[in-house]
């Protein structure tokens, strides 16, 4: 560890670290369009230029590696200058179209503009014009005018997908990024340069026009696309008298799983959480009440012989109690999964799509095949919950637990439960990596967590932290909830 | 004056033709070669002094020395890019002797244990690319180059052409063109390092610097030390254009004054006076005769006058001439030719080229002299390569010394 001085104040860093690095995670304004902690340092935009003391000219932060004593000044008058005088000429051809550009709000030229700016524009020349609007594909636009040229997206493209679809074109401020020629953006991660940009030019099709930003609630979740379990935003709102609508997921910096990025199908998957079924419970194809089908179902669980399937993609939490349910009225418990290979490759989608299989397997629940068939004959009731692999061989009682349309509408008993979108959880990923999604807390729900049911058929009141304390030792390596919540946990395969 | 050192076979008929030099000495080092040691041929080209010809004047031999010292595959690459406006002093020598260059190439790649060298040539020299292909080819069938070479090493020579780029003349963004990406400059590296071509070490040298290296090594380092005037060793194939009667590129002892350079070998200014010179390329600016008249033709001596050697290639610009305009074409230059990473280059080019229309149009005001001026101190020592800073002194020499026909070309409402 070395001790640097930045504006004065000591700061203890490792050494050699990258200044720019130290400077983010001491909270020291920094602007900064092309250096992004998933990408490195590129050096082209020059807004991270700092005095270094003994330096005759000023030096970009994201080439400078600190040394012990290493002098930094962030906000000199000639810096101060400096960084104003880049801006301008970031600015200088900019179409200043924020009332109609979607990165209003989370864009870094605002931002900066605030900061520095508020000067009176000395531009007289005529701007260069370029193209806006473009569709690059995989749901992202383009517009040529709002870039900064950072090189982040192309970047992204040639050094982390390495696809090569986007290419800078032309020379000096006629440089424009563009497609490589034949090519559509159309890697399964694309979508990551949106986040990326850190200014209006690239937006996503799917977001564009539907929200501004500054409206939304964003939560700190977990991905249920698959069984990596990347961490994510929730960005939702709910307009006046109208449910909470989730807008899109966004990836959440997480070192232990996702990095910085999710995939396009994980992004888009929010959608599903538009489509959960209405706050209904049904019974015998009736609308019912929620106490007569637990009244129901508990009377069927002592009466009759049964056996459950789980959805693989249910909570540690969730699972937990479905066990304790099993062991109170003595039933098998099955889950099934599928495997996706084409969905699957080496970075961060897995090809288990099934986000919590860890769990069940873990719970010693079984895999469904030959002995679950051959014993569903002598069963008289099947539990299911939330599996897609429900199937239902012969007229039989079913009790299913359900966040989204079910295929046994007419013929099953029904509990609805909230979504994870709007739950809490913990989930642990196919290397092994417990994390926990939050809920939001200016969201009111509609429907029963499934927790809160399971607690009514045993007759207790777990929440989900008493609940996966009571197990920690047994299966979770002792880890305590609260790490959890502050930070995934690695348990281990 | 004139000085035939690198230019000494130019005159000959038929000069690019191998027969033809064969019988002037041609490829007598590399014929010679296993009698020197790799060793022996870096310490001459240390003690000469010979410095960079492509512009920067950094010494050779210390260049040679890093990529000597560095581990790995070794490569040279020749920097024939040559697009400096008022620059065609290497055009000279793939004209007239690319065997020369070759003999250098092979000397300097047996010093530095390489068996690859590169020329990258600018993609609008088509005929001399031409030359040059031919050179080599004739090079590969005498055996001066391949597998198995009549002086027993391995070396191989490839000519890779731009595509018409200027800035593919900054060494790294050379590099970066080689390896088949965009001509990026790269971000310099903190401690004295060689060149890298796909991550190995490289060494980069202008045509001039490589051709001089068999002179070195036939005559001895204290030969070429003691040309010109320390530490501006030996000599160099100065250029000059413009309003002059003789343009062209004629070989000096460094030292000679500039002055007489022009009105004896120039042939002396085309009209009544001489205005202002453009020293070495348009990226050194501009000095009037003022200064003109007391210049010696050394890096020392054009630095002591605010402006720097280069490429030795002079622009002589006499009373006729508009200095808004002339700004204004360099500009235009730079504008198109900006790579266009850094902000301020990208921005700062344009922002200056459209200003400079606005005193042409007759639209300017006093405000358009501080954009020039801001625009030129944000381009200067803020960005990846030297391109910016060089805008930057071309705008403040037109600025120093010519600033009262800018303000002139304002029209003031009375
Ligand atoms: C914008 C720019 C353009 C350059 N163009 C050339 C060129 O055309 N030819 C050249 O030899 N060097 C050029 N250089 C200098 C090279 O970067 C490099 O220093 C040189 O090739 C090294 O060779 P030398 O040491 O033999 O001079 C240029 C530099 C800059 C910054
Ligand atoms: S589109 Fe966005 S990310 Fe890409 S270069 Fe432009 S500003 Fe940077
Ligand atoms: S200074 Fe200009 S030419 Fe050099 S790297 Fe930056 S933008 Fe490119
Ligand atoms: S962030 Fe350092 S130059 Fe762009």
């Amino acid at each position: 560890m070395v001790t640097i001085y930045v504006n004065n104040k000591p700061i203890i860093c490792k050494d050699k670290e990258l200044l720019i690095k130290v400077l983010k995670e001491n909270d020291i304004f920094i602007p900064h369009f092309c250096y992004h902690e998933s990408l490195g340092a590129d050096g082209n935009c020059r807004m991270c230029l700092v005095e270094i003391e003994g330096s005759k000219r000023p030096q970009i932060a994201c080439d400078t590696f600190v040394y012990d004593g290493l002098r930094v000044h962030t906000k000199s008058e000639s810096i101060l200058e400096t960084n104003k005088d880049i801006l301008e000429l970031e600015l200088l051809s900019h179409p200043v179209d924020c009332p109609t550009c979607d990165q209003a709000g989370e864009c870094s030229l605002q931002n900066y503009y605030m900061e520095y700016g508020l000067y009176d524009s000395r531009v007289s020349v005529a701007k260069n014009k370029k193209d806006k609007a473009l569709d690059l594909g995989s749901n992202i636009m383009l517009d040529q005018e709002r870039c900064v040229l950072c090189m982040r997206c192309v970047r992204f493209c040639s050094d982390i997908t390495k696809t090569d679809e986007l290419v800078v074109m032309g020379r000096g401020n006629d440089s424009y990024i563009t497609t490589t020629p034949f090519m559509r953006l159309s890697n399964p991660y694309a979508m990551n340069v949106i986040d990326l940009c850190p200014v209006g030019a690239l937006t996503s099709k799917d977001f564009r026009f539907k929200q501004r930003v500054w409206f939304l609630d964003s939560t700190q979740s977990i991905c249920h696309a698959c069984s990596k379990n990347c961490s994510i935003f929730i960005d939702h709102n709910a307009q006046k008298n109208q449910n909470d609508h989730v807008h899109r997921f966004r990836p959440r910096v997480n070192t232990m799983v996702n990095g910085h990025f999710i995939c396009d199908e994980g992004r888009l998957s929010y959608k599903k959480a538009n489509e959960t079924r209405k706050n209904d419970f049904i019974m015998k194809s009736r609308i019912s009440t929620y106490e007569s089908i637990l009244k129901h179902t508990k009377k069927l669980l002592q009466s009759e012989n049964a056996i459950a399937l789980v959805s693989a993609s249910l909570s540690v939490e969730q699972m937990l109690l479905v066990k304790e349910l099993s062991e109170m009225y003595l039933f098998d418990v099955y889950y099934d999964y599928k495997e996706d290979e084409k969905f699957g490759d080496d970075f961060l989608k897995s090809s288990i799509k099934e986000s919590n299989l860890y769990t069940a397997k873990l719970l010693d629940f079984k895999l469904v095949d030959k002995p679950y068939e051959e014993s569903l004959i002598s069963k008289s009731l099947i539990l299911n919950f939330n599996s897609e692999f429900i199937s239902k061989p012969r007229p039989i009682e079913m009790i299913e637990f359900l966040t989204h349309e079910g295929k046994f509408e007419r013929s099953s008993s029904i509990f609805t439960y909230e979504y994870f979108h709007n739950d809490m959880g913990l989930l642990i990923n196919s290397d092994g990596v417990i994390s926990s999604y939050k809920k939001s807390s200016k969201v009111k729900s509609e429907k029963f967590t499934l927790l809160k049911i399971l607690n009514d058929l045993l007759d207790e009141s777990y929440t989900n932290e008493s609940i996966y304390e009571k197990y920690k030792e047994l299966f979770f390596k002792n880890i305590p909830y609260s790490k959890i919540m502050k930070q995934s946990q690695r348990l281990g395969l | 004056m004139l000085f035939k050192n690198v230019s000494a076979r130019f005159e000959i008929e038929n000069s690019n033709s191998i027969d033809v030099i064969l019988e002037h000495n041609g490829y007598e080092m590399v014929k010679k070669l296993q009698e020197f040691t790799p060793e022996q041929i870096i310490q001459e080209v240390e003690k000469s002094g010979l410095r960079g010809k492509g512009g920067g004047g950094a010494l050779a031999g210390a260049k040679w020395r890093l990529l000597e010292k560095a581990k790995g595959k070794k490569y040279i690459v020749i920097n024939a890019d040559e697009s400096e406006p008022g620059t065609f002093k290497d055009r000279s020598i793939i004209e007239k002797d690319p065997h020369l260059l070759i003999e250098g190439i092979i000397l300097t790649a047996y010093a530095l244990n390489s068996n690859d060298a590169f020329i990258y040539i600018r993609g609008e020299y088509q005929e001399q690319a031409k030359i040059l292909q031919k050179a080599i080819d004739e090079a590969y069938e005498k055996g001066f180059l391949g597998d198995e070479t009549i002086h027993k090493y391995n070396i191989h020579l490839t000519l890779h052409r731009g595509a018409g780029a200027y800035i593919c003349g900054e060494k790294s963004a050379l590099l970066e063109s080689l390896e088949g990406k965009r001509g990026h400059p790269r971000l310099k590296p903190h401690t004295p390092s060689p060149e890298y071509f796909f991550n190995n070490p490289t060494l980069v040298n202008n045509v001039e610097t490589i051709a001089t290296i068999p002179s070195i090594i036939k005559n001895g380092s204290s030969f070429y030390k003691n040309l010109g005037v320390e530490p501006s060793c030996g000599s160099m194939l100065f250029g000059v254009s413009g309003h002059v009667n003789k343009p062209g590129i004629y070989e000096c002892e460094f030292g000679v004054s500039m002055l007489d350079y022009i009105n004896t070998l120039g042939g002396g200014v085309k009209g009544e006076s001489i205005k202002a010179v453009i020293t070495g390329g348009v990226s050194t600016g501009v000095i009037p005769f003022e200064i003109v008249k007391d210049i010696k033709l050394t890096y020392e001596d054009l630095r002591k006058a605010g402006s720097s050697l280069g490429t030795g290639g002079m622009i002589v610009m006499n009373e006729s001439t508009c200095m808004v305009k002339a700004l204004k074409n360099i500009l235009s230059f730079y504008h198109d030719e900006s790579c266009g990473q850094c902000t301020p280059c990208r921005e700062g080019t344009f922002w200056v080229d459209a200003t400079l229309d606005k005193f042409l149009d007759g639209s300017a005001t006093l405000e358009d002299i501080e954009i020039l001026k801001s625009n030129s101190k944000i381009m200067n020592g803020k960005t990846v390569c030297v391109f910016a800073p060089s805008v930057s002194t071309v705008i403040d020499s037109f600025l120093k010394y010519f600033q009262d026909e800018f303000i002139a070309k304002i029209k003031v409402d009375v």
